[in-house]
C-alpha cells in the first residue's frame, strides 16, 4: 500500500516539481507511470523509495516512512534505476552477496528468469552490455519478491525479443501482495502488462484509471471519416485515430492516443 | 464511415481466443483451462486482466470455477459460444457485409461459394 | 526487528563486502606488502648499521601514506550517483553501514599495516644480513621503541599517538562523506585553510598585537607550563574525534540522491 498525502517537492534552487500531490495505491497492481520529459516521474519514484526528502506532505509505504530508510522498509522495496553501475563480480557471486538481505528471495525463480533471459551465471556483471545488465537487474528485482518493485524505464536498452520476455516475466512472477511501478516512455512495451495508468503532469497526478475501466468506457479506433461525437482525433495514414465514448463494446486502450488526448485537454474519468 | 481498427479490449481478445480453442476442440467440456499465472506468463499480460477474462467467461457460463483448483470448461460451452458468436454475427458482421455488398454492387453469382456453404450447413443440421 | 543495529544483518553486510571487494582487498594488501618490502630493502641494503629507533620514521611515514588516503576514500559508493543509489537502498541501517566503513577504513589499518610493516622489515633485515653478514642491523620491534620513552609518560604518549592518528583519519573519513570527487585533495585544502587561519590568528596576537609585552595574559596561557596540559589536550582530541565522526554519521544519514 502506497499512500501520498499533499506532497510538495522542489530541487534546490528550482521551481517546485510537485505541489499538493496525493495518491493511494493498493497492492496487487502493475502501475504504469507516464508523463512528459521532466514531469518528475523518476523523482516521484525516488521519493517513494526514500532517496529524497519531501518538502511538505507525507509518504507511507506499507505504513513505513520511506526517508527513514529503516532496514525493515528497505527489504520490502527494490528499485531498478535507469542507469546503474555493476560491480566486477560474476552473477552468482552478486546473488550470494545480496540475496540474503531480501527475506523472500526466490532462488528457483531467479535461476529460471536468468535462463529465460539467456544470461550466463558465470559472466562478470561489469563486462556485460547495458541491455544484459538491465535484464539481470530486472530478474534480480522480481526474484526478491519485494512488496514494492520499481522499474524506471525498464525496456530501455532491451532488444526486441527481450521486451516480450520482460512482459512475460513480470506478468507471471508476481504475488497478490506485490505492487509494481513502471515508469516509461515506451508505452507500447508495457501496454498489455500494466493494469493501471498514472499520468504525472504539472506537479500533479492528472490521470489515474485502470485499463479495464478505460476499455469499457471509451472506444479507441481507426476510422476513414471523423464521426460526429469524437473526444479526440489525430491523423493517421488510414484516416483518423479517434477516441469516442464506448457503445457497449470494449476496446483495446491505445495508451499513446490516450496520452495525447489528455495532453490536448480532453477530460476522462 | 469505415472502421479499420476496432480491437476489443485485451481481456475480450483473450476470452475470444479461449472460445476459439473450445470450438476447435483444443479444450473439451470438462477440461481444465490454463491457470491465470500460466496465461499471464505465456502472453505477457497482467494477471488482473486475465482474471477479468475468466470472470467474463464464467459469467457467460463458458467456464466454471472449482474452488482452489481452477477454471474448467462447462458441458455446454461450445453451444453457448456458438450462440454468442451467431448473435455477434447477425448484429455486427452481417450489416457491414450487406453494406459492402451494396457498395460494391456484388451479384448473386459472385457469392456462389457463400450459398454453397450455407446449403452444406443446412444439410448437416438435418 | 532491530532497525538500528542487528548483528545478523551486519554479518551479511560483512559477507557482502568480502564477496564484492575481497579480491581487490587481497590484491591491495599484496601490493602494500611488496611496496613496503622494496622500500625497506633499499634502506637495509644501504646501511651497515641500523638501530631499532631508525625504523620509526619509515613506520610512521609508510603507514600514514597508506592509512590516510584510505580513510579519505571511505564510502566508495559516494563517488558516483549510481553507486550511492544502491548503497542507500541496501537493506541495512545507517549505523550498520557506518560501522562497516569505520572498521574497514579507520580501525583495520591500525592492525593490518603494522603487521605488514613488521613482516616486510623482518624480510628486509634477514635478506640484508644474508647478503652482508658483517652488517649490524637491529630488527624492528615496536616494544623496543616504546621502552625508550620515559616510563611515566608512556601511557600518555601512546594515547596521544593513537588519538592523533585517529583524528587525522576521521577528519579525512568525514571529508569522504562531504565531497563526491577527489575527497582527499579537497579535505586537505580545507584543512590547510583552517590551519592557516589558526596560525595567522596566533601570529597576529603574538606578533602584531605583542600581547605578551603588555603584561597581559592571553586566553591560551592556561595551557602553558601547566601540569594538566596533557589532560586538556587529550580531552580536546577526544572531543574533536567524536565531533568529526558524529558529523560524518550525520552526513551519511542525511545522504540523498540529487
Amino acid at each position: 500500500m502506497i499512500t501520498i498525502n499533499n506532497l510538495s517537492f522542489a530541487y534546490k534552487k528550482q521551481a517546485p516539481l510537485f505541489k499538493d500531490l496525493s495518491l493511494e495505491e493498493g497492492a496487487g497492481q502493475i502501475i504504469g507511470l507516464l508523463g512528459k520529459n521532466g514531469a518528475g516521474k523518476t523523482t516521484l519514484l525516488q521519493l517513494i523509495s526514500g532517496l529524497l526528502t519531501p518538502n511538505a506532505g507525507e509518504i507511507t509505504v506499507n505504513g513505513q516512512i520511506p526517508i527513514k530508510r529503516s532496514p525493515e522498509f528497505l527489504e520490502q522495496i527494490y528499485f531498478v534505476p535507469e542507469e546503474f553501475i555493476m560491480p566486477t563480480v560474476k552473477i552468482f557471486k552478486f546473488v550470494e552477496a545480496h540475496a540474503g538481505f531480501y527475506p523472500r528471495f526466490d532462488r528457483t525463480l531467479f535461476n529460471d528468469l536468468i535462463k529465460q533471459f539467456e544470461l550466463d551465471q558465470n559472466k562478470v556483471l561489469s563486462k556485460m552490455s547495458h541491455g544484459q545488465k538491465k535484464k539481470f537487474r530486472i530478474a534480480f528485482a522480481l526474484s526478491t519478491k519485494c512488496q514494492v518493485i520499481i522499474l524506471d524505464e525498464p525496456t530501455n536498452g532491451l532488444d526486441i525479443p527481450s521486451k516480450a520476455i520482460f512482459r512475460q516475466m513480470v506478468a507471471g512472477a508476481l504475488e497478490d501482495d506485490q505492487t509494481v511501478l513502471i515508469s516509461t516512455h515506451q508505452v507500447k512495451d508495457v501496454e498489455t502488462l500494466i493494469d493501471k495508468i498514472l499520468l504525472v503532469d504539472n506537479g500533479r497526478i492528472i490521470f489515474n484509471n485502470t485499463i479495464i475501466d478505460l476499455s469499457e468506457k471509451y472506444d479507441f479506433k481507426i476510422v476513414s471519416h471523423l464521426p460526429e461525437q469524437v473526444l479526440y482525433s489525430e491523423l493517421n495514414p488510414m484516416g483518423y485515430k479517434v477516441v469516442t465514448a464506448a457503445n457497449g463494446n470494449t476496446s483495446e486502450v491505445d495508451i499513446e492516443l490516450l496520452f495525447n488526448a489528455i495532453n490536448d485537454g480532453v477530460k476522462f474519468n | 464511415m469505415m472502421e479499420f481498427k476496432n480491437n476489443k479490449g485485451i481481456f475480450q481478445q483473450i476470452a475470444d481466443n479461449i472460445c476459439e480453442r473450445i470450438l476447435s476442440g483444443d479444450y473439451a467440456p470438462g477440461d481444465k483451462v490454463q491457470s491465470v499465472r500460466q496465461l499471464a506468463t505465456q502472453l505477457g499480460v497482467n494477471q488482473n486482466t486475465i482474471m477479468r477474462t475468466f470472470l467474463e467467461l464464467q459469467h457467460s457460463n463458458i467456464v466454471e470455477n472449482r474452488r482452489g483448483i481452477g477454471y474448467f470448461v462447462t458441458e455446454n460451452a461450445p453451444d453457448t459460444i456458438r450462440e454468442f458468436r451467431k448473435e455477434e454475427f447477425t448484429k455486427e458482421i452481417l450489416p457491414t457485409f450487406i453494406q459492402q455488398v451494396k457498395l460494391l454492387r456484388i451479384t448473386k453469382t459472385e457469392l456462389e461459394p457463400l450459398f454453397n456453404q450455407l446449403k452444406e450447413n443446412e444439410d448437416e443440421n438435418k | 526487528m532491530n532497525n538500528t543495529f542487528n548483528i545478523n544483518r551486519f554479518g551479511k553486510l560483512l559477507k557482502q563486502q568480502y564477496q564484492l571487494a575481497g579480491k581487490t582487498l587481497a590484491l591491495a594488501l599484496a601490493s602494500i606488502f611488496i611496496g613496503y618490502t622494496l622500500i625497506l630493502l633499499i634502506f637495509t641494503f644501504n646501511n651497515a648499521y641500523i638501530a631499532t629507533m631508525e625504523w620509526l620514521p619509515f613506520f610512521i611515514i609508510l603507514n600514514s601514506a597508506i592509512a590516510l588516503p584510505f580513510a579519505a576514500y571511505a564510502f566508495p559508493a559516494f563517488r558516483s550517483k549510481e553507486k550511492t543509489f544502491d548503497f542507500l537502498l541496501l537493506p541495512c541501517s545507517v549505523t550498520e553501514k557506518f560501522t562497516l566503513n569505520l572498521i574497514i577504513r579507520i580501525i583495520a589499518p591500525w592492525i593490518v599495516l603494522p603487521v605488514i610493516f613488521y613482516i616486510s622489515s623482518r624480510l628486509a633485515t634477514e635478506l640484508a644480513l644474508w647478503y652482508f653478514p658483517q652488517s649490524n642491523i637491529e630488527g624492528f620491534r615496536l616494544w623496543a621503541i616504546f621502552s625508550q620513552i620515559d616510563h611515566d609518560d608512556l601511557f600518555f604518549a601512546i594515547v596521544s599517538i593513537i588519538l592523533t592518528g585517529l583524528i587525522h583519519q576521521s577528519v579525512l573519513f568525514t571529508g569522504a562523506t562531504v565531497f563526491r570527487k577527489q575527497p582527499l585533495i579537497k579535505t586537505l585544502l580545507i584543512l590547510g585553510a583552517v590551519a592557516g587561519i589558526i596560525i595567522f590568528y596566533f601570529y597576529i596576537i603574538i606578533g602584531w598585537v605583542e600581547i605578551y609585552k603588555n603584561g597581559r595574559i592571553p586566553w591560551f596561557a592556561v595551557f602553558e607550563n601547566n601540569e594538566n596540559t596533557v589532560y586538556y589536550l587529550i580531552g580536546v582530541e577526544i572531543a574533536l574525534l567524536i565531533t568529526t565522526l558524529a558529523y560524518a554519521f550525520y552526513r551519511v544519514k542525511e545522504k540523498e540522491i540529487a
